[in-house]
């Protein structure tokens, strides 16, 4: 029982990480916009396919090196994004910012359906296996979703907190025209911020191949779930997707002890709605 | 220094400037007086290219600056201290000033030189760096605004109301601490005023703003003794 408990405890916080980088991913563009990105889970998406699709299968390139140019390209669409969805579109009303990053997520899925087809594929021998601790049973998949995501959390506190440019992204999250009258190049900044979230999109979709296979819809539930956990955690603050993701997930993944587990994917939404009903604001949500 | 030639300046259908005409000179004070809605703010919004002129050239240093970004303007040397302070509330103190230097390239000693310069003029700011900007009252607000304005070494400085919503006790020491910035950096100043007494008492020269237009403008001496100027802006 009790391994049983350590192991669900061990794979709802993998699945917790995966959903405080969702967080973590459109926090930033809401914070840096004021728009919610529905094209997201279409990004993460697109990375996998960028990956494990083009780099890896296709070209047969080694992991890494079909990684790491993967990010070059996911760099590029965050400009891309950042230049005809967010820049543009981020002074209209809602409805127009709304179907601008909804058509762009289209555009994306599509192109991905157009160059791969609808079949999924997976990547074999891409962080599978397991590791042992005593009688412990732990897959290699969860341990590599966390380290990374724990690098991931770390890597982006230091450079909003320490480099001139993330201090400047926070500028922009606070108050656009005093960031202008300071010089900072607002529209610039805001790519940058585009760049970054779709580079986490990228590393949240390759981390998932293990776990949900390279299809077209991979990424629709954790999109969700995300959403679920940033609202959970405190809307647009990126310590609460982290508290809102780990609590999702170990809800999520504990309920199996209680109902049946395909009633899984309904928990998180549950919990969303608890949430919005009795403290809207989140676990560390201010009061706005 | 400064040249603005008759610019017109729009949101979007209604026409905020009209014909607006002002020079600045080197070292000088000037004051921009008028009541509410007469156009100040955006005189000082077209300038930084906040909004920009419909017609007309706005000239810095003989530069024509009026289609520039507002960050390219910065880097020109332009800095505006906007009207309501403008603070960055999360960030303490301490990175609000370090932000007001983003577009300087400083060595840690230059901007270390920088700070000191701003505790210097505004002591409070130095017992409160490590405070959230959002936390501190509105007179310590504006200090750590004007304060942030001059990180970045500016050519030309332009506080929209410096002295809005301040104690009287305040207003003056604020009023004394633009003089000082004028005369030790020496650099241009415009101030934008509700309290026109004040405004042509520090300045040199002033212009009057109505409805959108300069409406006068001159030595600021005569115009505080005008009969005119005292009966609209100066309670009789
Ligand atoms: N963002 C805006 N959109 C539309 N109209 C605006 C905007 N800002 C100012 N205006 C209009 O332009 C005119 C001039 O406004 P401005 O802010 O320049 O006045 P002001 O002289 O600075 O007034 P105050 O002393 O109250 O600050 C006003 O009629 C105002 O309603
Ligand atoms: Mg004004």
């Amino acid at each position: 029982m009790l391994n049983t408990i350590l192991q669900l405890a061990v794979s709802g916080a993998a699945l917790g990480f995966v959903y405080a980088l969702v967080g973590i991913e459109y926090s930033l563009i809401w914070n840096a916009t004021g728009l919610l990105n529905f094209s997201h889970d279409k990004i993460i998406t697109l990375g996998a396919y960028v990956a494990a699709g083009l780099f890896f299968t296709k070209m047969g390139l080694p992991i890494p090196v079909s990684f790491i140019l993967s990010i070059v390209v996911m760099i590029l669409v965050g400009f891309l994004m950042a230049t005809v969805v967010l820049n543009p579109l981020r002074k209209m009303t809602t409805i127009f910012t709304i179907m601008g990053t909804i058509l762009f997520g289209k555009m994306i899925y599509e192109l991905i359906r157009l160059l791969y087809g609808s079949a999924p594929f997976t990547v074999p021998g891409l962080m599978t296996g397991t590791v042992h601790i005593g009688s412990l049973v732990i897959a290699k998949s969860n341990v590599y979703i966390i380290v990374i995501a724990v690098i991931v959390v770390a890597a982006l506190q230091i450079f909003m907190q320490t480099t001139k440019t993330g201090k400047a992204m926070r500028c922009v999250q606070q108050n656009k025209k005093a960031s202008e009258l300071m010089g900072i190049n607002v529209k610039q900044n805001i790519r940058i911020t585009a760049a970054i979230s779709s580079v986490i999109c990228l590393i949240i979709g390759f981390m998932v191949i293990p776990l949900y296979t390279v299809s077209l819809s991979m990424a629709s539930m954790i999109g969700l779930k995300g959403f679920a956990a940033g609202v959970v955690g405190g809307f647009g603050f990126l310590p609460g997707c982290i508290v809102g993701g780990i609590v999702v997930g170990l809800i999520e993944s504990a309920s199996v002890l209680v109902i049946p587990s395909v009633y899984k994917d309904a928990v998180a939404f549950l919990v969303l709605i608890i949430f919005l009903l009795i403290k809207p604001t989140g676990i560390l949500g201010k009061k706005s | 220094m400064l040249s603005i030639k008759s610019i017109d300046t729009y949101y979007g259908e209604v026409q905020a400037l009209m014909d607006v005409s002002v020079e600045i000179g080197e070292k000088e004070i000037v004051a921009i007086i008028g009541s509410n809605g007469a156009g100040k703010s955006t005189l000082m919004k077209s300038i930084m290219g906040l909004v920009h002129p419909a017609k007309g050239t706005i000239e810095f240093k003989g530069e024509v600056i009026s289609s520039l970004n507002t960050w390219d303007v910065v880097k020109k040397g332009v800095i505006y201290i906007p009207e309501g302070r403008e603070v960055f509330p999360e960030l303490s103190v301490l990175e609000n000033l370090e932000m007001g230097a983003y577009s300087k390239k400083y060595s840690a000693k230059e901007l270390k030189g920088k700070l000191d310069m701003a505790y210097d003029l505004f002591p409070r700011l130095k017992e409160r760096q490590k405070q959230k900007a959002g936390s501190l009252s509105g007179g310590e607000q504006q200090m750590l605004a004007i304060a942030r304005g001059l990180m970045s070494d500016p050519k030309l400085l332009m506080c929209d109301e410096p002295s809005l919503g301040l104690a009287p006790v305040i207003v003056d020491e604020m009023f004394d601490t633009i003089v000082r910035v004028n005369q030790e950096m020496k650099i241009p100043i415009i101030v934008v005023e509700q309290n026109a007494y004040m405004a042509l008492t520090i300045s040199q020269k002033a212009f009057v703003m109505e409805n959108g237009r300069v409406v006068q403008s001159g030595d600021s001496q005569e115009l505080i003794s005008s009969p005119e100027i005292k009966k609209a802006y100066l309670g009789g």
